[in-house]
């Protein structure tokens, strides 16, 4: 039935040879890739943190390891220490806002059919525009005299005040283009959520008996949601971490450090001042609250793998 | 010449043994299926012929040449897959012309754009326009040429993924259960497309599919496979008369054959159940054997003295042509399945006794391993003494 | 509708409206602005259309004042070349983590997740200060060579690809393709409608990118859009509010009409930035 031949003596070599062909062209397919990510991501990251453990400054031709002593200074700083608390105050603020308003906003369209895409468009446009653009426009919306906000202000009779100047109110006025900024991202994902979450339960919990609105929102829709909100808590959590752009522009972390946030910090002490291990330092600590968002979102999205 | 020789072939992934040492050698132009069940090891075997995967030992050769060494693209064999696997952002024509223009034409000459200006592409273009166009036509897909493959019908794209295939004339065509996407009807009728398409190329096609219609419908010979082994390779014919496995009579021919347990009682008799059979096997009397008994030897009659089985009936099948009635034995936890005219469906009543007659000529006899033993039918001797 | 059902319908429009508003209260102001001569912008009405429209007088100064043309030209250079690099890197080596076996496969994979967790600042200051060695900065090569690599888009275009039959890779290494030759030949056209979600992905990023011009640029020919409207604002500051409208307005254009003609692909396209960013 089967006609045997001489077994192929060659076999061996010859599929080594096929196999470290293929191995050859996969390299040389995730070769560059990987030679960059190297070079330019992974690389320069481990660098930061050595950076971060030398007293080095741009250009100077000596370095010195200081070990943990930037972060010490850094710790003893009366500025950094403002950075970091203008920064968490700014994710404490900004974030439960974007996400509440961004729930209110997706229940609201979800909840019926008209104009929905209309809301969807004009929610989300903020998110396209140019920060920095709309960050002087906001600056001009600001304006102490001539500016939309406080005009509208006075027509209630509110007297304004100039709130990038001032120390008590420069920090919410950043917080409120933040919030306008990402409102259409949240409002957008949980769109998606919502969309999301099977409408045969609420028909089951219609006949089970929880008929009226926050019934439904509390039995269904919130439990359903449970992904969602967590999902994007994290990532405005991390994004809000990065404000930069409109402290950078507008107020320069002032007036009196009340807008100093730990990238501009990073920044001026990099850039301005050159002090290359200090700025690592802030950068790493940066890094490990951003990290530390992202593994809570990491832990979160395993479990979900299980409700799934 | 491509006769494809594959040579003691085994295979294993991570811990699972896919193919123990399977040898099998398809003729020039024959027409070979692999014939199994999921998980057989029949498409990794056909893949590794391809040259798609690599196997863990033993050798491949298409056309008397080694091709172990070689990539899928040197081994001048096509195929056609399951999901077709058209490009589905090029029109049927780029589809079937892809493999062509790969083969023809030089880097430079296949650029986008800049490519028709490098000698010699124009003339190159032409032969293959030619070329697509002649195996469209014999395809009945020339209108089709145009189209995106979501825009054909599931006979369409077959037709589609075939015109590839044929296109650049290969020596070898593998099929890896190319008509299990259509339904019933198209299937049948693609059976008959493929077997005639396969007299017109005359070139070897290997054909894997689990449908043993198919296999039996369509190939020169079958190769049946279980658990990554080769069990028996024959015609269509002999596969169904003359099993050499029980797995392979179970598993080719429908309704299922019926299996019944037995001894050798004489050696002209073999007691199956209650009833004795005139059946010489070459075995030991006392031997515990199997008797494979298709239904089409079997005769439903009478619940009289003279039934080789006697049960009630359980349930009747009626197909118009033929019945086929089920009956409950004492001792069998299947039912035994028997044919009979259609014409005859309104005489067998569910639950009333039954007997069964049994044409001796027609038992196949299988030891206690599943292999068969050699046997004939004793009646005329029975005749004969008595 | 029952009654409560239309006291709830005209609840959701008046709730949603007037969020609406103060969505769009900041491009209508800047629009209006835009349109508007010195002194009108400064008698402090709330009004929107101008008395005495300003709008060529404020456009040609946002032209003239400024290299806006430049900008805008540097924008579309850089986003370009940027996006054209991505693909060209990230592309195949998606293909190999997908659809290929070789050894070292899971481990350039994990790097990948690795870079995932990294925000594009961290690695700022190594990256300058190699720039700077290399003679590089204020070049446009500072402006692109940091963005060549994008981890998140070798895993998206991982996970699309996956999702991309074996048979068809099969098929095509049949019909003669190279392992390079299928990824741009099969792959890439296959995979479009994720190339183009990163697309805009990537091009939002970086046309709105002003962390790190700021850091590499010093001089105007080079500026990328948002910095080029930093440079106007500082000139500008307090003194005339419509040219430097009308220069927000044209910087900021390009993406929000490409935003309003394709909605869908916009939202899709951000919204990934969830999972990176």
């Amino acid at each position: 039935m089967a006609e045997a031949l001489a077994p192929g003596r060659l076999l061996d070599t010859a599929q080594r040879r096929r196999r470290r062909a293929e191995t050859w062209a996969a390299w040389g397919l995730a070769g560059p890739a990987t030679f960059l990510l190297f070079l330019l991501l992974l690389g320069p990251t481990v660098a930061v943190v050595v950076l971060s453990a030398t007293d080095w400054q741009l250009g100077a031709k000596t370095l010195r390891f200081v070990g943990l002593g930037n972060y010490a200074e850094l710790f003893a700083d009366r500025v950094f220490r403002q950075s970091l608390g203008n920064t968490l105050l700014y994710v404490a603020i900004t974030v439960p806002a974007s996400v509440g308003l961004g729930l209110g906003a997706a229940m609201l369209i979800e909840a019926r059919t008209s104009l929905q895409a209309f809301y969807r468009t004009v929610y989300f446009l903020p998110v396209t525009a140019t920060l920095i653009a709309m960050a002087v426009v906001w600056e001009f919306l600001f304006h102490p005299n001539v500016g939309l906000v406080n005009l509208l202000l006075a027509l209630v009779g509110i007297a304004g005040t100039h709130w990038l100047n001032n120390p008590a109110t420069a920090l919410y006025a950043l917080c409120a283009i933040g919030i306008w900024q990402s409102l259409g991202f949240t409002t957008v994902l949980f769109l998606a959520g919502l969309k999301s979450v099977p409408h045969d339960l609420y028909d089951a919990a219609a006949v089970d008996g929880a008929d009226t609105a926050w019934e439904r929102f509390r039995r269904v829709t919130w439990p359903m949601l449970g992904p969602t909100l967590m999902f994007v808590l994290v990532i405005m959590g991390i994004r809000s971490f990065q404000v930069f752009d409109t402290v950078a522009v507008l107020t320069a972390g002032g007036p009196a450090k009340s807008t100093e946030v730990l990238l501009y910090t990073m920044y001026t002490e990099s850039f301005h001042y050159f002090r290359t291990g200090y700025g690592s330092a802030i950068t790493v600590v940066f890094l490990l609250f951003v990290l530390t968002l992202t593994l809570i979102q990491v832990r979160f999205l395993d479990r979900r793998v299980h409700y799934a | 010449m491509s006769e494809v020789v594959i040579d003691r072939v085994s295979k294993s992934f991570a811990d699972v043994r896919a193919l123990r040492g399977v040898s099998l050698g398809v003729r020039d132009g024959e027409f070979m299926t692999l014939l199994g069940p999921s998980g057989c090891g029949k498409s990794t075997l056909l893949r590794i012929v391809a040259g798609l995967e690599a196997q863990t030992a033993g050798s491949v050769s298409i056309g008397g040449e080694n091709v172990d060494h070689r990539v899928p693209k040197e081994r001048d064999v096509a195929m056609v897959f399951q999901s077709y696997a058209l490009y589905p952002y090029m029109t049927v024509y780029e589809n079937m012309a892809l493999p062509l223009v790969m083969r023809r034409m030089t880097p430079a000459q296949r650029l986008p754009l800049v490519g028709r200006f490098v000698r010699g592409s124009a003339a190159l273009r032409r032969g293959i326009d030619a070329n697509v166009r002649e195996v469209a036509a014999s395809l009945a897909i020339e209108t089709l040429l145009a189209r995106k493959p979501a825009q054909l019908s599931g006979g369409q794209r077959q037709r589609a993924a075939l015109g590839r295939a044929m296109v650049r004339h290969p020596k070898v065509f593998l099929m890896d259960e190319p008509l299990s996407n259509l339904d019933a009807k198209l299937r049948t009728q693609m059976r008959t497309e493929l077997a005639d398409l396969h007299r017109r190329l005359g070139a070897t096609f290997i054909y894997v599919t689990h449908d043993q219609s198919e296999a039996m419908t369509m190939s020169d010979r079958v190769a049946v496979m279980m658990d990554g082994e080769l069990l028996q390779v024959a015609t269509p014919t002999s596969l169904y008369n003359d099993p050499s496995d029980l797995r392979v009579a179970e598993f080719v021919g429908s309704p299922k054959i019926n299996v019944v347990p037995g001894v050798v009682a004489s050696e002209r008799t073999v007691r199956a159940l209650d009833g004795l059979v005139a059946v010489a096997a070459e075995a030991p009397v006392g031997t515990r054997v199997r008797l494979g008994i298709r239904s089409e030897s079997l005769t439903p009659e009478g619940a009289d003295g003279a039934a080789t089985f006697r049960g009630r009936t359980r349930h009747v099948e009626n197909l118009g042509s033929d019945c086929y009635v089920h009956v409950a034995v004492d001792g069998l936890d299947v039912p035994i399945v028997a044919r009979a005219d259609g014409r005859r469906a309104d005489e067998f009543g569910i639950g009333s006794a039954i007997g069964v007659a049994c044409d001796p000529d027609r038992i196949l006899l299988f030891d206690d391993a599943g292999k068969r033993i050699p046997a004939r039918s004793a009646v005329a001797r029975l005749r004969s003494h008595g | 509708m029952s009654r409560p059902g239309v006291a709830f319908g005209v609840f959701r429009h008046v709730v949603l409206l007037a969020g609406a508003a103060v969505m769009l209260a900041p491009f209508v102001w800047m629009v209006a602005t835009s349109f508007k001569p010195p002194h009108e912008i400064f008698a402090g009405e709330l009004t929107l259309l101008p008395r005495q429209w300003h709008a060529v007088e404020n456009y040609g100064q946002a032209f003239t004042k400024v290299p806006m043309l430049r900008y805008l030209a540097n924008g579309v250079f850089v986003t370009a070349a940027i996006f054209a690099l991505q693909i060209l890197v990230a592309v195949p080596c998606a293909y190999a983590l997908a659809k290929l076996e070789f050894r070292g496969r899971e481990t350039i994979f994990t790097l990948t997740l690795f870079g995932l967790l990294i925000p594009a600042h961290v690695p700022a200051i190594p990256l300058y200060v190699m720039l700077w060695k290399a003679g590089l900065l204020n070049t446009y090569a500072a402006l692109v060579i940091p963005f060549v690599i994008s981890v998140f888009g070798i895993f998206l275009m991982r996970q699309f690809f996956k999702s991309i039959p074996d048979e068809l890779i099969h098929a095509a290494r049949l019909d003669g393709l190279s392992e390079f030759a299928i990824v741009w030949r099969i792959m890439v056209p296959a995979a479009m409608p994720a190339l183009v979600s990163f697309g805009i992905f990537s091009v939002v990023a970086h046309w709105n990118d002003y962390f790190w011009p700021l850091l590499v640029i010093n001089s105007r020919e080079l500026a990328p859009p948002p910095l080029g409207v930093a440079y106007f604002r500082n000139e500008e500051a307090g003194h005339d509010f419509g040219p430097l409208m009308a220069g927000a307005v044209i910087v900021t254009a390009p993406l929000v009409v490409a935003f309003l003609l394709a909605q869908r692909r916009f939202i899709e396209g951000m919204t990934m930035t969830g999972l990176k960013s």
